[in-house]
C-alpha cells in the first residue's frame, strides 16, 4: 500500500513511531476505540503558543552564550490576540551583561547551567513564558489550548501535540488508531500523570497516511473530569484544523497557531537588525575593556 | 485636536503623498484635511497639510481570499481590520519640501491649521464661496477672480447633473448679496455689474424672488440653515438688485412686448435694437456670428456693406431710431469710427429711403446690389454677393424682429445703463444666430465701453454653452470678442463666468485664461481631455460620478483641487419654485400677455 503525508518534507514526519518501553494503559474501555464526539459550541478559547529564535553565537572565551529573542502570546477566536510578550534574552554561564543599543535593543540576562546546550536553554526560557502567559489568561477565564505536550497541571486546558514521536500506545492498538474517522476520538488512556486521546481531525481519503490529521490530546487530572474536558474538546477542535492550501503542516496545525506563530515571528523583528545589535553591544563591551 | 492614526512606516512617504495608517476609532473620509508635524535639526516645528486621496480596508492576516471569512465569520483564524488612507499633500508650512515622519502622529486639520492647509493665510481677499465634504467654507480668492492675480471662472460639465448656472449664480450671489463678498469687493460694491444670460427656459428669471423649494427644504433639513451660516450669510435670500430683459416678440405690435410667459411685463424689460444702432454700431458683423461665416469671402462682403450702410445712413424726424438712407456726399469718409463720430441732422422720410426693420434695410440693400453692385460690394463675384444675400435674408425671420424702432438700445455700461446690478438678458427663445448676435453685440459693447473706462467697478458675464459661442475650431467676430475678454478682460474688469458641457470643444484661449476651474459631473469621454490635466486620476475618476450639487473646484493658490458643495438657495430658478400667488397676482400675468 502506497501513502502521501500530509506534511511538506521540511517538517518531517508526524508519525514517526519510535517504540517506548512502558506503553499507556487504555481505561476508558477494554480495547481502543473510536468514540463519537458531540457538537458542543465551543467556550472562550485561547491558543497558546510561542516562538524562539537565537540570534547570535557569542563566545566568551571558552563558554557559549546565545543572544535570542522569545515570544509568546495567544490567538483568541475572534478577538485577535492575547497576552503577547517578546523578549530578548541573553543566556550565559558567566556574569556578562550586554548594554542596550539604540533602536529599542535590550536584552534580558539569564544565567544558566555551563553545561546547558544554549539552544535547549532558550527552548526552556521559551515554555516559561508560554507557561506563565497560559496562566494568566487561565486566571482571567479561558479555556486553554496549548501548543505542544503539557508541563503543568491547568484547568480547562488541553495540551495539542500534533506529531506521534512516541508511541504511547502498544502496536495492537495502534491499528485502531487508524480506523479513527473525521471527527472521532479514541478511548481515553493514561500515562505518567497524563490523561489524553487520540483524534483525527478531517477527512481521510485513499491516498493518504493511515493517520492522516490525527493528533493527540492530552491533559492532567482526575480520570473521569479529564475524559469530560478532552470529550468536549474533541468535539470543537477539528473546526479550527489548518486548511492544506495554507499550512504546510495542514491538517495539525491550527488556523490560530498557525496565525499566531506568524504574528510572533514578525513582532520579534528582523533577525538581521538584531544580530547587528549584538555585535554593537559586544563592540562597546571590548571597548570599554581595552 | 483630533488624532486620526499615525504616518505609516512600510510604504515610504514623500514630499507629495504619504499613507496614514488609523486607528480604530477614527472616522476619516475621501477630502479630509489632515495635518502632521516633525522637528527640524534647529528644533522649530514643520507642518505637512494633506488632503485624504483614497481611504482602504483590510484584514490583516488574511493570505487567500478565503481567508477573510475564517477571520471574519468562523473566527478560526487570527486577523485583525486595518484602515489606512493616502494622503495628498497639499502644503509645507515653512515652504520645506521634506517628507513627512514615519509613525508622526497624525490629527484632523481644524481652525487655524484648516485656514494654514487651505492657504488661507495668503489670500489677499478671501471669500468663502462653497462648503467642502464636512461642511466647513472653502474660500475663494477674489484676486484671482477680480484681475489682479488672475480672471475669470471657467466650469464644466454635463447638462442637468453638473448644476452649472446654479454654481455661477451662487458664485454671483456670494460676491454681490453676502456680507463678505460685498467686503471684498470694497467701495465698489454697490456698482459692481453682472450680465447674466439665461439660455435654458425662463428658469433664470425668477431669481429675485424667494423660492418656496427653500423653505421646503429647510423644513426637511435644518442643516442648511449651517450651511449657509458656514458661508457668512445669516439669512439666505433673493438676489436684490435684478433686472430682467427680454427679446422683442415677434409679434409684437406697435407697442414693446416680449414673449415671455412666466413673469409679468411689469418687472421685465423688453431689448432690441434700433436700426440707427444696428447700423452706428456696425452690428452687421454679429449677423455672421457662425464660426463657418468667418473662413469665406462673406466677411469681406459684410465689412464693406457695413461701412457703406454708415456712409448713407441719417436718422430720421418722424420716427426716433429710425434710419433715412440718402447717398453719401462726394468725399464722405469711408472709415467707420469717423462716420459714427459725425453728429448728423435728422431727415425727413421723404429724402431718401425710410428704414424701420432689418426688413426695411435688407429691401434697401437688394435694390443697392441691383444697381449699384461696384460701389456696395467692390469687385467681389458674383456668387459671393449672392451668398451674402442670402445668409443675410435667411437671418431675418431668425432674429430680424429685434432691429426696430420700436425699441431704444440696452445699454450696459455708462450713464444709460440699468441701475440694477445684475442684469439678465433672456435668449432662450431665439434662434441659435439671434443668440449669437444679441450675445456677441452685448459683450462687445461691454467690452468697448470699458476699454475706454476704468476696471474697477467689475462687470461678470454668465455665459452658458460657451462651445457654442466660442467654438474651438472656426473664427468669428463674435469668437474674437470672446477670446479678447479672456485675455484682456482680466485687466479692464470684464469677468467671464463661462459655462460648458466640454471644455475641449471651446476655443483654448478661453479655457485655459480662467484661473478658477470648477468641474461638475462629466462624461466618461470628456474626463480624460487635456484640459482636465489639473485633476489627479482619482478626481478625474470621481468626476463621473459626481451627485448633482457636488462639484470640484481647482484655484492657483491651493494646489490640489477640492471637492466643494454650495447649499440650495432661497432665490427662486424655476417659475415652479415661486411662492405661491394671490389670484389677483396671477390675474396680474395673465393680463399682461
Amino acid at each position: 500500500m502506497i501513502s502521501v503525508s500530509e506534511w511538506v518534507p521540511s517538517y518531517g514526519d508526524p508519525h514517526q513511531l519510535e517504540d517506548e518501553q512502558e506503553y499507556a494503559r487504555v481505561w476508558e474501555h477494554a480495547e481502543l476505540q473510536a468514540v463519537d464526539t458531540p457538537l458542543t459550541p465551543r467556550p472562550r478559547v485561547a491558543f497558546v503558543d510561542g516562538v524562539r529564535r537565537a540570534e547570535a553565537l557569542l563566545y566568551l572565551d571558552e563558554i557559549t552564550a546565545v543572544a535570542g529573542v522569545l515570544a509568546a502570546g495567544a490567538a483568541v477566536p475572534g478577538g485577535g490576540y492575547a497576552g503577547v510578550r517578546v523578549e530578548r534574552v541573553f543566556l550565559r554561564a558567566a556574569e556578562v551583561r550586554l548594554p542596550p543599543q539604540a533602536g529599542g535593543w535590550s536584552w534580558r540576562s539569564l544565567l544558566i547551567p555551563a553545561d546547558l546546550n544554549a539552544e535547549l536553554a532558550l527552548q526552556r526560557a521559551m515554555r516559561e513564558l508560554e507557561a506563565e502567559i497560559g496562566l494568566a489568561l487561565a486566571r482571567e477565564g479561558y479555556a486553554l489550548v496549548l501548543d505542544g505536550p503539557m508541563a503543568t497541571a491547568l484547568p480547562r486546558a488541553v495540551g495539542y501535540v500534533k506529531t506521534q514521536q512516541r508511541s504511547l500506545l502498544p502496536p495492537e492498538q495502534n491499528e485502531a488508531l487508524g480506523k479513527l474517522r473525521a471527527g472521532q476520538r479514541s478511548s481515553m488512556f493514561a500515562w505518567g500523570s497524563k490523561h489524553g486521546c487520540y483524534m483525527r481531525l478531517s477527512h481521510d481519503r485513499e491516498h493518504q497516511h493511515p493517520y492522516h490529521g490525527l493528533v493527540r490530546l492530552e491533559c492532567m487530572g482526575e480520570a473521569e473530569s479529564c475524559r469530560a474536558w478532552l470529550h468536549e474538546v474533541a468535539g470543537w477542535l477539528p473546526a479550527f484544523a489548518g486548511v492544506a492550501h495554507l499550512d504546510p503542516r495542514a491538517p495539525q496545525n491550527l488556523q490560530p497557531i498557525a496565525g499566531l506563530e506568524k504574528e510572533l515571528r514578525r513582532r520579534c523583528g528582523d533577525p538581521g537588525l538584531a544580530l547587528r545589535a549584538v555585535r554593537q553591544a559586544v563592540a562597546q563591551l571590548q571597548k570599554g575593556l581595552s | 485636536m483630533e488624532r486620526v492614526g499615525l504616518i505609516d512606516g512600510l510604504e515610504p512617504g514623500t514630499t507629495s503623498s504619504f499613507r496614514v495608517v488609523l486607528q480604530e476609532d477614527s472616522l476619516v473620509q475621501l477630502d479630509d484635511l489632515l495635518v502632521t508635524q516633525q522637528k527640524l535639526p534647529d528644533g522649530s516645528l514643520h507642518r505637512t497639510y494633506g488632503l485624504v486621496a483614497e481611504v482602504y480596508s483590510r484584514l490583516e492576516g488574511a493570505s487567500f481570499l478565503s481567508d477573510t471569512a475564517r477571520i471574519a465569520q468562523d473566527h478560526t483564524m487570527p486577523g485583525q481590520g486595518m484602515r489606512y488612507a493616502d494622503v495628498r499633500v497639499l502644503r509645507h508650512v515653512p515652504e520645506l519640501y521634506i517628507p513627512p515622519q514615519s509613525g508622526a502622529e497624525v490629527f484632523k486639520a481644524a481652525g487655524e491649521l484648516r485656514r494654514e492647509a487651505l492657504y488661507e493665510d495668503q489670500m489677499g481677499k478671501g471669500v468663502a464661496v462653497a462648503l467642502d465634504q464636512s461642511g466647513m467654507p472653502v474660500m475663494v480668492d477674489l484676486e484671482f477672480l477680480d484681475g489682479t492675480r488672475g480672471g475669470h471662472v471657467s466650469i464644466s460639465g454635463v447638462s442637468g447633473v453638473a448644476t452649472k448656472t446654479s454654481f455661477a449664480l451662487h458664485l454671483l450671489y456670494t460676491l454681490m448679496e453676502s456680507p463678505q463678498g460685498r467686503q471684498a469687493l470694497g467701495v465698489h460694491a454697490a456698482s459692481t455689474r453682472a450680465l447674466v444670460f439665461n439660455v435654458k427656459g425662463e428658469d433664470l428669471l425668477h431669481f429675485d424672488q424667494r423660492s418656496r423649494r427653500y423653505s421646503e427644504r429647510l423644513a426637511a433639513n435644518p442643516d442648511l440653515a449651517e450651511q449657509w451660516r458656514q458661508l457668512g450669510i445669516e439669512e439666505p435670500g433673493p438676489f436684490r438688485s435684478v433686472a430682467f430683459y427680454a427679446p422683442l416678440s415677434r409679434q409684437a405690435g406697435t407697442t414693446a412686448m416680449t414673449d415671455v410667459s412666466s413673469r409679468a411685463g411689469g418687472n421685465l424689460r423688453v431689448y432690441g435694437w434700433p436700426p440707427l444702432d444696428f447700423v452706428k454700431q456696425g452690428l452687421l458683423r454679429f449677423c455672421f456670428a457662425d464660426a463657418d461665416d468667418g473662413r469665406n469671402q462673406l466677411s469681406f462682403v459684410e465689412q464693406r456693406v457695413r461701412v457703406q450702410l454708415a456712409r448713407w445712413t441719417h436718422p430720421s424726424l418722424e420716427h426716433p431710431g429710425a434710419i433715412v438712407m440718402i447717398p453719401p456726399e462726394h468725399g464722405c469718409s469711408f472709415n467707420l469710427e469717423k462716420l459714427v463720430a459725425q453728429k448728423r441732422p435728422p431727415r425727413q422720410a421723404g429724402e431718401g429711403e425710410l428704414c424701420r426693420t432689418l426688413a426695411d434695410i435688407l429691401d434697401f440693400l437688394e435694390n443697392q446690389f441691383e444697381v449699384n453692385l461696384q460701389e456696395w460690394a467692390g469687385n467681389t463675384q458674383a456668387n459671393t454677393v449672392n451668398a451674402f444675400l442670402r445668409r443675410l435674408q435667411a437671418m431675418a425671420p431668425r432674429f430680424g424682429h429685434l432691429i426696430s424702432d420700436k425699441v431704444t438700445s440696452l445699454q450696459l455700461e455708462g450713464p444709460l445703463a440699468p441701475q440694477e446690478n445684475v442684469v439678465v438678458v433672456d435668449i432662450h427663445n431665439l434662434h441659435d444666430d439671434g443668440q449669437r448676435f444679441v450675445v456677441g453685440t452685448l459683450l462687445s459693447s461691454v467690452f468697448a465701453a470699458k476699454e475706454r473706462g476704468q476696471r474697477f467697478p467689475l462687470h461678470f458675464v454668465v455665459l452658458d454653452e460657451l462651445n457654442k459661442y466660442a467654438p474651438r475650431q472656426g473664427s468669428s467676430p463674435l469668437k474674437e470678442v470672446l477670446v479678447d475678454i479672456a485675455a484682456r478682460g482680466r485687466s479692464l474688469g470684464v469677468l467671464l463666468i463661462g459655462a460648458q458641457q466640454s471644455a475641449s470643444d471651446v476655443e483654448p484661449t478661453v479655457v485655459r485664461n480662467a484661473a478658477i476651474r470648477v468641474v461638475g459631473r462629466l462624461d466618461s469621454g470628456e474626463s480624460t481631455a487635456d484640459f482636465y490635466r489639473f485633476l489627479t486620476p482619482a478626481l478625474r475618476e470621481r468626476a463621473i460620478r459626481l451627485l448633482p450639487g457636488t462639484m470640484i473646484l481647482d484655484q492657483p493658490l491651493v494646489p490640489s483641487p477640492l471637492p466643494i458643495r454650495f447649499p440650495f438657495p432661497n432665490y427662486a430658478t424655476r417659475h415652479d419654485e415661486l411662492p405661491d400667488m394671490s389670484e389677483e397676482e396671477s390675474q396680474d400675468l395673465f393680463t399682461f400677455r
